[in-house]
Formats: structure tokens, sequence, C-alpha cells
């Protein structure tokens, strides 16, 4: 058994909220209460869960734009919140994020070829930036000349995949999906799940995909976390925890996005 | 085509009704604006004296070209100074966040609390009067606004999810204040601008009609408004030249300002 | 009751909505599919006679047999609320944030039926039961951000109920609400419409909502009506390319991730995206993203041709036809 490419551990995140009162503790939200996961190469955990189970919170905290009060994520070995800023920078080529808004994931005043580039400026790669951002715009299936289109240029699945190129461009080892195709249509879907299959096949990525929709996640995910008001309720390999859900809420989940229930 | 909001039109003809007389002023006025001519003092308008002459006889078109050209350029040396500061520190405070944005707000606050006449009058008191201090004055009380505006408006573009991704390529705070968040909210810095603009020309105003701002023989529309003011019965034209000039002036670029808020908010340009 | 004919919706060369033939009746459960683009919004704004200014329409459009197509906006203001009504998308943007939700539900009333306060307040009071909102008579006295996601679209709900509308248009009602609350919100909607006798238009690009909720369906694309039929046949054969396209597309929650050789399975799709509204292919809409595509396809619109058992499809290419 290799060791796993992301192991996050008893994960907790607490939020503040505001005072209430003058006198009284100002109340707290746990977001996220004690989850643990792995992922490993060439393999996609699916988190399920709706709007309030604390999937996206999860998602920041990989991503190390926030951090847990308690738990680590150890990433290729290093825990991602003891690294220091440089560190971390340095480190974070390994790992990128794909958004759920194809509209709002891409600087409208760039040019694509310009924020495709980037992560590969952020690390002071500056030599073969051009062959290396046509590189990922052909690996998603776009065309090389449309790095000097603008983002206005191209529809929500193009947009996508421009945002795919860009989380690819410094050969990362986990890409973490929150939401990447539910704003897009039933027909474009598709597409860009497969091509996240062809990217995983071709540079044995690992994935966290995110996602309030079980359909989806069930045709891409190896292994599946179902989250409910920040904690995990069921987890195991997406096979099973479909064929048998054991919690209600699963159950819920699994009859809502049946087309023949 | 869209239609261009009539607030807009109106402030962009007057602003470069004022403009342009300034710019004019540079190569040509139809008299040497500082020239006395004692003989011909109080002159009514005429071919020569297009609006007369004042008690020491001095072209008042001249001087009201000559003071519009002193009035802008005050105004502009002061939001340039005064917004790049504050434009500075506002990305700064929104970058960083926490107590730095903390700190920076309530001296903002603070800026906001202190009024400029006060400044100005305080700098006289230690520097003596001076166009210098005048401008310093000026741009001091546009720091806090420019910070102000740029931080609650660089807040919301630090939100976005283009930034977000930014992050996740590992750019720094700077490199992403430069590359998305400054461009994204330029719109808003230069409706701003404008507004202050207006506000600068008024304070340049007050600041030369009580006498802390240019010094004679210097022209300046406050500066011929308390000339006047001693003549008021004799030649109240005086007083109300300048006057006019100075209410042209700041309502164009209200106007001007305010007609680009409208084209680029995209709030009101939704709901048409 | 509503009846539309040949009906037309075009902003210059830019057609949302082409030639539509729709007949809607009392007590009907229609559902409307489509992507973006489909011009499935554009004919919900149409039957509510709330097409934007600048769209040119053609055709027929009927209520009742009298023509709507170009009837003002006061003629129009008399139908909505009682005759026809709609709920949207998002429920926070629909219900005003100043205003109690009594407030906002009451006032229909007392504007279309010159209803008293009190009388008004009674059957606000009745409606919240009806559409399951519990304790009622204190959520009438809240204000919108008090209530969740859920509990502000059956205010809405009951804000379209409160004239007693012979046809409710649903635009996406589920979409922006949780899977277990859309579940119990697309079943409210069923059980008010068979309840009440009121036809229910049910918009949606989720076709399980659709199975759902509806009798009959229709699918919508690049503003053509391509299929039409009962909702169970549709689902289960359908006729037309772009439907078999939508419903291989469409993830299967039960189907494995991986084949048992451990490859991934790749899903179906359907090659390139919706073209924007002003370079749609001139003949079939699908034309250019269409696996059996023949050449007059891109030229030639195809008919509606009647399948039987009130089951329309536009194609060349339909069962037992070949060129």
């Amino acid at each position: 058994m290799t060791a796993p490419l992301l192991d996050a551990r008893n994960l907790s995140r607490h939020y503040r909220m505001p005072r209430t009162s003058l006198l009284r503790a100002p109340p707290v939200l746990t977001a996220v209460d004690n989850v643990s996961f792995t992922i490993r190469a060439g393999e996609t955990l699916g988190i399920v869960g709706e709007s309030g189970s604390g999937k996206s919170t999860l998602a920041r905290m990989v991503m190390a734009f926030e951090q847990p009060d308690a738990g680590a994520i150890v990433f290729e070995g290093q825990n991602l919140h003891n690294l220091s800023a440089s560190a971390l920078r340095k480190l974070r080529q390994r790992f990128q994020m794909v958004f759920q808004d194809p509209f709002g994931s891409l600087d409208p005043r760039r040019r694509v070829g310009w924020s495709i580039a980037e992560p590969l400026r952020a690390i002071g790669v500056d030599a073969d930036t051009n062959r290396r951002t046509v590189e990922a715009l052909e690996q998603v299936g776009l065309h090389p000349r449309d790095a000097n289109k603008y983002p206005h240029e191209f529809s929500g699945g193009q947009r996508q995949r421009i945002a795919i190129a860009r989380a690819i461009v410094t050969r990362p080892a986990l890409l973490v999906a929150d939401e990447a195709v539910s704003a897009l249509d039933v027909s474009v879907q598709a597409q860009i799940l497969n091509l996240l299959m062809d990217l995983q096949d071709d540079l044995g990525l690992g994935i966290l995909f995110i996602s309030h929709d079980l359909a989806v996640v069930a045709s891409i995910c190896d292994q599946l976390l179902v989250m409910q008001n920040g904690k995990p309720v069921e987890a195991g390999p997406a096979a099973e925890v479909l064929r048998n859900p054991a919690h209600l809420y699963t159950q819920t989940l699994l009859k809502a996005a049946g087309v023949t229930a | 085509m869209r239609r261009l909001p009539a607030n807009f039109i109106i402030g962009a003809i007057l602003v470069t009704l004022v403009v342009g007389a300034a710019a004019l002023s540079l190569v040509w006025t139809p008299h040497e604006a500082t020239q006395m001519n004692i003989r011909d003092k109080f002159a009514p308008p005429s071919a020569e004296h297009w609006l007369g002459t004042d008690q020491l006889g001095r072209d008042v078109v001249s001087q009201l070209m000559a003071a519009a050209r002193n009035s802008m350029s005050v105004a502009l040396i002061a939001v340039l100074l005064g917004g790049s500061i504050g434009v500075a520190l506002g990305l700064l405070a929104s970058a960083i966040g926490g107590w730095v944005e903390d700190g920076v707000m309530r001296l903002a606050d603070l800026g906001f609390a202190f009024p400029a006449l006060l400044f100005a009058i305080m700098l006289a008191a230690v520097f003596g009067p001076s166009l210098t201090n005048a401008v310093l004055a000026i741009a001091f009380i546009n720091i806090p606004v420019f910070a102000r505006v740029t931080r609650g408006s660089a807040n919301q573009v630090w939100t976005l999810d283009y930034v977000s991704a930014a992050r996740a390529a590992g750019m720094n705070r700077f490199a992403i204040s430069r590359d998305h968040i400054l461009p994204n909210i330029a719109a808003a810095i230069i409706v701003q601008a404008t507004i202050e603009f207006a506000v600068a020309i008024l304070a340049e105003a007050a600041l030369s009609y009580l006498g802390l701002g240019a010094q004679p023989p210097a022209a300046s529309w406050g500066r011929m408004l308390s000339e006047a003011q001693t003549l008021m019965y004799l030649a109240p034209q005086l007083a109300i030249y300048p006057g006019l000039c100075i209410v042209i002036a700041v309502l164009g670029f209200g106007l001007l300002g305010d007609g680009l808020r409208d084209i680029t908010d995209p709030r009101l340009t939704r709901e048409r | 009751m509503f009846q539309l004919t040949g009906f037309t919706a075009s902003f210059g060369s830019a057609t949302a909505l082409r030639r539509a033939d729709l007949t809607i009746r009392q007590g009907d459960r229609l559902g409307i599919v489509g992507e973006s683009g489909s011009g499935k919004t554009m004919l919900a704004l149409c039957l509510m006679g709330m097409a934007p200014d600048a769209a040119q329409l053609d055709g027929r459009l009927e209520i009742d047999g009298h023509d709507m197509t170009h009837a003002t906006e006061t003629a129009w203001q008399h139908m909505r609320a009682r005759r026809v009504a709609m709920i949207f998308q998002e429920p926070m943007a629909a219900l005003n944030p100043l205003r109690r939700v009594g407030d906002t539900v009451m006032e229909p009333m007392i504007v279309h039926e010159r209803l008293g306060r009190d009388q008004a307040r009674q059957r606000a009071l009745s409606l919240f039961e009806e559409v399951g909102i519990p304790d009622p008579v204190a959520r009438l006295r809240q204000f919108p951000h008090e209530l969740s996601g859920g509990q502000r679209q059956r205010v809405l709900i009951a804000l379209a109920l409160a004239c007693n509308p012979d046809l409710l248009i649903a635009d996406e009602p589920t979409t922006a609400l949780d899977a277990n609350v859309a579940l119990r919100i697309t079943d409210l909607l069923v059980r008010l419409a068979t309840e009440r006798g009121m036809a229910l238009v049910f918009i949606t690009h989720d076709l399980a909502a659709v199975a759902r909720a509806t009798q009959d369906i229709v699918v919508m694309y690049g503003g053509d009506m391509v299929e039409r039929g009962t909702t169970a046949e549709v689902l289960a054969d359908p006729a037309h390319p772009y439907t078999k396209g939508l419903l291989g597309a469409r993830p299967d929650p039960t189907a494995q991730a991986r084949d048992h050789n451990g490859k991934r399975r790749r899903l179906p799709t359907i090659p390139g995206t919706v073209p924007p509204l002003f370079s749609l292919p001139q003949g079939c809409r699908f034309a250019g993203r269409c696996p059996v595509e023949i050449p007059r396809c891109a030229t030639n619109r195809p008919a509606p041709q009647d399948l039987g058992a009130n089951r329309i499809a536009a194609c060349h290419l339909l069962r037992g036809q070949r060129p």
C-alpha cells in the first residue's frame, strides 16, 4: 500500500457568529466536525452534501485558504498548515482547484492565456510559459489560438475547460473540483466529467470532487463521503454506498437524483 | 449604443469649458493677467476688455482664465497625490486584513474627522500660507476618502473566484492586488477622483479666499472673490464672475463624476 | 384554455422561440425541459404577457379563445394573478426584503379582488396552511430573511395562488433548493395542481424533477419544441436525437464509475455547445451537434410529426423514415 497523496485527519472548523447580545458569548457555528479522509494518486474522492453541509469549507481547508481549528492535512508528506508562507506558495503548484462558477473564476480583463499562465508566473517559471500554456489548452480540448481571446468570448463549458487548463498547467498531483460542473448544462456537464477522467488517466491525478448532485458524483468517484451539517454521515467505496445507502440522508439524496424515482 | 446619461453630458460640456479655458491660458490670454493699469480701473465690458477690468485695471477675463489654470493644477496635484496614497493604503488594508485593515480604517476615520480648512490653517500657521501648503492640505483630506472607497471595492473583488484561483496558483497578495484587484476597481476610483476634483476646486477657492492659498499676484477665483468683497456695492460684477466660475467648475466635475458612476455601476445599468 | 399556434418571439435576427404550438388544458401538468438558451423561459414570459419590449411576437397566443398575442399591458394585468401566475427560481430575489411576507401575499387580493384587510388575512392564513407553512399566524408577520429557502418558496407559491389562477407557471422552482427540500416543493406543486384542478407548467433542466412532477413533457432546444408526449413515454423511449442525447448525458446514480477491469466508464455526450441565439443553424436547431445528421438538416426545418398517442417530434429521421 502506497502512502496516500492527501491525508486529512480529524478536521474541525468553527466560525464565531456575530454577537446576539452584549453579555452572552457569541454563538459558535461548527462548519466541519471531525472529518477524516484520504485521497490516493489516480483516485477520485467524492464529497456529497447540500448547502451548509461544510463541504466547501472542507475544500477551502484542503486548498489552505483556511486553517482548521483541529486536525491536520498532510499532502505528499507535508503538513499544509505548518508550512511557512513561501514554502506553501511553492507547494501550491502540486494542488490546484477548479471553481463552480465558470463566469466568475476568470478575470474578465485578462486574456485567457494570461490567466492560464498565472500559476507558472507564481512559481517563477518564465522560460517555457508559452509552450506549457499551449500544451494545457490542447489537453483540455481547446485550440492554441484561444489563448489570445477574452473570457466573454467563450461559453460556460469552454470557460470551465479554460479553468481546468489553468489548474493543470503546473502539473499538479491533486485537483480540487468544487461543484465544478454544477453550473453547466446537462449536455456539457458530461463532456467536462469525461475530460476530468481523461486527465486523471493521463496525469495520474488525485481528484477531490465536491458536489451536491449524487448522480454526477456516482459517475466519476471511486470513494464517497456524504456530509450533513458538518458531520460525515456515510463513507466508503462509491459503488457500495450507492447500492446500499445505510443512512437515511443518503437515501434521500439518491431519491432526488433518480430520473425513475 | 446606449444613451449617455444627461448628467454625464452636461458635466462633460462644463468640464470641457473650464479645462479648455485653463489650457488656453497656458499659451494665450487676452491680456497679461497680472498687468495693472490704474487709469483703466473699473472699465465696463468692451471689445478690449470683454468683462471689463477690476479695481487695479486688470483684465477680468484674463484673470479668470489664469485662475482656472491655477485651480486645475492645484486640484490635479492634490487629487493625484492624495489619491495615490489613499488607493495604496486601501489596497494594503484589503490585502492584509486583520489588524492592519482595522488600523488603516481607524486612521481614515481620524482623517475624516479632521476638517481640511483647520488642517490648512495649521499648516499655514507653522510654515506660512502658500499654494503648496494648500495643495498638501487638500491632498491630505483626500487620503481617507480614497482609502475607504478602495478598500470597500477591493474587499468585494477579493471574494471573487478568480482571485481565489490566483491564490491557489500561489500568487502573493501584492501581485494579486496589482494584477486583479486594481484593474477591476479602477472604474470606481476614477469616478471618485472626478468627484473629489470638484471638492478640491471648492477647497482651493475657500483657502485662497481666506488668504491661505494662492498669494498675490497669482490669480485665483477665491482671491478674486475676497478682493471683490470690499467693493460689493461699487462693482458687484467682480464678485459674480469668479463665483460663477467656481459654480461651473464644481458643478461640471460633480455631474461628470455622477454620470460616470451611472455608466460604470452595474447595479444601475442592469435595471436600465 | 391556453393555446399557442405558430408562436414566434424574436429579437431582430435572433429567434428565441420559433413557431411553437402548444395547448394547455385545465388540470394539465406539463413539463418544459431544455438547457440554457432553449427558449423555455421566453415561453414562460410570453404566457405571462411579460416578454421583453424588444421582442417581436408573431403567430397566435389565445387565452380562452381571446387573442392575446399583441394584447396591451392593461389587458394582461387582468389576466395575471387571476388566470395565470408564476413562481421563480430564486425565492429570496422574488420577495421584497423590507415587507412582511403576509403583506406581500395579501396585496394581490386587496388590489385585484378588492378584499378588505381582514378577509385578505383570513385567505392568506388558509393559503399558508394549504402550502404547508407551519405556524402560519406567526409567519405572516415575519420578513423574508427570517425564513429558510424552502419556506420562502412556499410563501411565493401562496402568493401565486392568492387569486386562484387557472394556470401556475413554475420556472426552475427547485433549482436553488437543497435536494430533499426540492423534492417536497415538487410534491407540493403536484398536490396543489391536483386538488385545485389547476394547470401547472413546470419549467426545468432537471429531468428527475420533471419525471416526478408532470404527465406531459415538451423538450426544447434552441427555441424549437423538438419533442412532445407523455412524460413517461418520452423519458423511456425518446424519439428525437436531442432528447436521446440529453437522457444519455445525464449521469445515472446507480451506474458504476469503473467497469470490472477497473477502467473508467466515459459518459455518453452531446458534442459541442449550445450555439448563441444569433448563430443558430437555419434548419434543425440541433444540426451541427446531431449524431445522425443528414445534409438537409442544416437548411430545412423539420416539421413536427405526429407519432400517434399525442406524441410529436420534429426530426427528418424519425422511426421508419429514411431519406
